[in-house]
């Protein structure tokens, strides 16, 4: 691929798009995905969220997660065009009290059950806390996947939305069914629920009309993970960082939509430096530089991906409606990744 | 009107291509038109939003203007060349587009009735939370009543175990009486009667616990730091009143359904460790203040000097800097200072706790005389 093409791509024509492949160096100004947020705006918005949230005892921070959302997806540009949030503070409020509607009961029953567990059954206690982990675990996987649906269904690009199909329930199952089996493999199992977990959430991902395919396979990431997990005591675990890389390229090597190929070519040394100053930099300043660990991951990402492909917009539709309200569970249990 | 047309493009919300088109300025609407100037679209002016805040001061050359048509519509209109590179702002489109639909330019989001909104809801939050914080207590109270004495006795049985696991049962023959004596002579003037189990444990912390069913413990340092019999009485005394006030089941019950209603209006990140029964047996300050007031009462009708506790908590206070070990008193019996104004009032009139030979043979319950 030439230069020349490479560049007659960069201002995307009104139709139908091609993109040559290229992993774009740090300073490439054809980046295909760039974060062009500036620290201190989103410094500001972060400051006034604490401020509103604290005076609000709370209540505000749904609204909080909205701004810094709105703000970081439409600063997040693919082919030149920006993301938009269109969710709202109070789908996700909404969320929350539906969630908290529906934890009452079951942590009602958790408790009376413990006590009745330690009261008459005292040699099956044990049967009570594996009970209470496992709802809890389920709990979390169902929100997780009940989040990523709601996001997914408020991200809109080129005017159309992304849909995460699929069910919270069979997602769940699945991942039961890896946790019980990576217990009884001591850990090996890890690498094919992973990626069974990844293909689930990806193959039932869509851009409007346009499903994501995923065709990654966990035997593939096997040999690595047994590396890894090999050197994980002497190297004092930092090989994992090495393996989630190694997954990094390959989930990317192996997803596709619409005509478009991705790679994402990482390094173990990259991910691990990224996430160790990041954490750093949080602690050392109480979370008031949030901003720049958002800008450093999100440019770290889009820095790393490479598309290839040429994609007919005019053939992608828009997709179906979204849910009504937002995250609910995954308000619980802190679950959001990068904090947003 | 300029002679030039704005152009941009057009997202129509049905399929991802852009479409080039120049927008011109209606009478009550902007209209979109293709580049064979047939029309896309009429976007009324009330109806405009722009989806990123603009400001006309801060705007700067180069930047696009995305404007949508209400809240629901997905469609997207993005203007260019909003203003080109020497053009004054005065006079110019965008503040042309601005006078036509001045909500684009509305200055923040956090609008007068937003913030009168806000205000409500934290009121009402903080109602809920105000209501929840005074009502809780004695609906609690109301639950733990409800519990059987059967099941209060096994519970407490199966906590004494617990803790039992952490060290030996001291049993020697003529301290084991001499405490029964003790317990019984505190638990007599008791109606309806609240029998009491008290066991020792051979521990070096000064501390001591009433769990449901009277299930009562004394760590060995305690009896063997304390100063007469009268403090060990005191103490014990104070433990039988959490007994009959039936502290232990009420805590538990309170701080569970605290814990939880906590976690749940603050979205709390640490519901998935919801603490378990075993954490439940801290007192709050009001259950040690009645404890405290029973254990006088206890003490006076037992006809025993009812300065034991204080006595015991005023050599707390002074050796606490010397002594690690009366920590673990104090953390599960907080503000022991205060305490000890409170149960000022314990008198040296009535008589001594236990016999010069009962006391020593309780000293060496634990029968390690060295
Ligand atoms: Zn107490």
């Amino acid at each position: 691929m030439t230069d020349a093409t490479f560049s007659a791509a960069m201002t995307p024509p009104l139709g139908a798009d091609h993109i040559a492949a290229k992993a774009p160096g740090p300073k490439e100004p054809g980046r295909r995905v760039r974060y062009d947020g500036r620290s201190l705006d989103l410094f500001w918005i972060y400051l006034k969220n604490l401020v509103l949230t604290f005076v609000t005892l709370g209540i505000y921070r749904f609204w909080a997660t909205t701004r810094i959302r709105r703000f970081i997806w439409s600063h997040l540009r693919f082919l030149d065009e920006p993301f938009e949030y269109v969710g709202t503070g109070k789908e996700l409020f909404l969320g929350f009290l539906k969630a908290m509607l529906a934890l009452i009961p079951i942590f009602i029953g958790l408790g009376v059950l413990d006590f009745l567990f330690f009261q008459f059954l005292p040699e099956f206690y044990w049967a009570s806390e594996l009970l209470r982990f496992t709802i809890i675990m389920s709990l979390i996987y169902l929100g997780t996947y009940a989040a990523q649906r709601y996001r997914m269904s408020r991200t809109l690009w080129r005017g159309i939305r992304f849909q995460q199909a699929g069910s919270a329930w069979v997602y769940l199952g699945l991942a039961m069914r890896g946790l019980l089996l990576t217990v009884l493999t001591l850990g090996l199992y890890t690498p094919f629920v992973n990626v069974r977990l990844k293909s689930y959430e990806m193959n039932n991902l869509s851009f409007g009309s346009q499903p994501f395919a995923f065709d990654g396979q966990g035997k593939d990431l096997f040999k690595p993970f047994l590396i890894a997990w090999a050197l994980a005591l002497p190297t004092l675990f930092l090989s994992m960082f090495w393996f989630a890389a190694r997954s990094y390229r390959y989930y990317a090597s192996r997803l596709s939509v619409a005509g478009l190929r991705f790679a994402m070519p990482v390094t173990g040394l990259q991910v691990a430096w990224l996430q160790i100053s990041n954490l750093l930099l949080l602690v050392v300043s109480l979370g008031l530089l949030y901003p720049v660990v958002v800008r450093r991951t999100l440019d770290f990402w889009c820095q790393n991906l490479a598309v290839e492909g040429a994609v007919d917009f005019k053939k992608i539709s828009q997709a179906e409606q979204g849910p009504k309200t937002g995250e609910g569970l995954a308000s619980y249990f802190g679950m959001d990744a990068v904090g947003v | 009107m300029n002679g030039t047309p704005w152009t941009g493009y057009f997202l129509d919300g049905r399929a991802a291509e852009r479409h080039a088109v120049t927008v011109a300025f209606g009478t009550s609407a902007l209209e979109i038109a293709d580049a064979d100037g047939l029309p896309l679209a009429t976007w009324p002016y009330a109806e405009l939003r722009a989806t990123e805040r603009i400001s006309a001061k801060r705007i700067r050359a180069g930047q696009v203007l995305r404007l949508a048509r209400g809240e629901a519509d997905e469609a997207r209109l993005v203007l260019s060349e909003v203003l080109a590179d020497d053009a004054p702002l005065d006079g110019s489109r965008l503040t042309e587009l601005l006078t036509l639909a001045p909500q684009l330019a509305s200055r923040s989001r956090l609008s007068r009735q937003a913030v009168r909104r806000f205000g409500l809801a934290t009121a009402g939050f903080a109602a809920v939370a105000a209501a929840l914080w005074f009502l809780w207590p004695p609906v609690a109270d109301l639950t733990a009543g409800l519990v059987p004495r059967s099941w209060e006795d096994r519970l407490g049985r199966r906590l004494v175990e617990e803790l039992l696991a952490t060290g030996k049962v001291c049993n020697e023959p003529a301290g084991t009486e001499a405490l029964d004596r003790l317990a019984a002579r505190l638990t007599e003037s008791l109606t309806p009667p609240h029998p009491v189990t008290v066991t020792v444990v051979d521990r070096a912390e000064i501390n001591a616990f009433a769990a449901p069913g009277g299930h009562i413990l004394l760590l060995s340092g305690l009896i063997e730091t304390a100063g007469s019999a009268e403090e060990v009485a005191g103490v014990l005394a104070h433990e039988v009143g959490h007994t009959v006030e039936r502290h232990g089941m009420r805590s538990m019950v309170r701080n569970l359904g605290a814990g939880l209603i906590f976690e749940l209006l603050s979205g709390g990140s640490s519901l998935a460790n919801v603490a378990p029964v075993l954490t439940m047996l801290a007192y709050s300050r009001d259950f040690e203040a009645e404890a405290d007031a029973r254990a006088v009462e206890l003490l006076a009708a037992a006809n025993i000097r009812t300065d034991g506790l204080a006595d015991f908590f005023a050599r707390l206070a002074r050796e606490e800097e010397e002594l690690p070990q009366v920590f673990a008193y104090l953390s599960t019996h907080p503000a022991a200072a205060l305490r000890q104004i409170a149960t000022a009032r314990g008198s040296p009139a009535g008589g001594p706790a236990m016999t010069p030979e009962d006391w020593a043979a309780l000293q060496g319950i634990c029968g390690s005389a060295e």
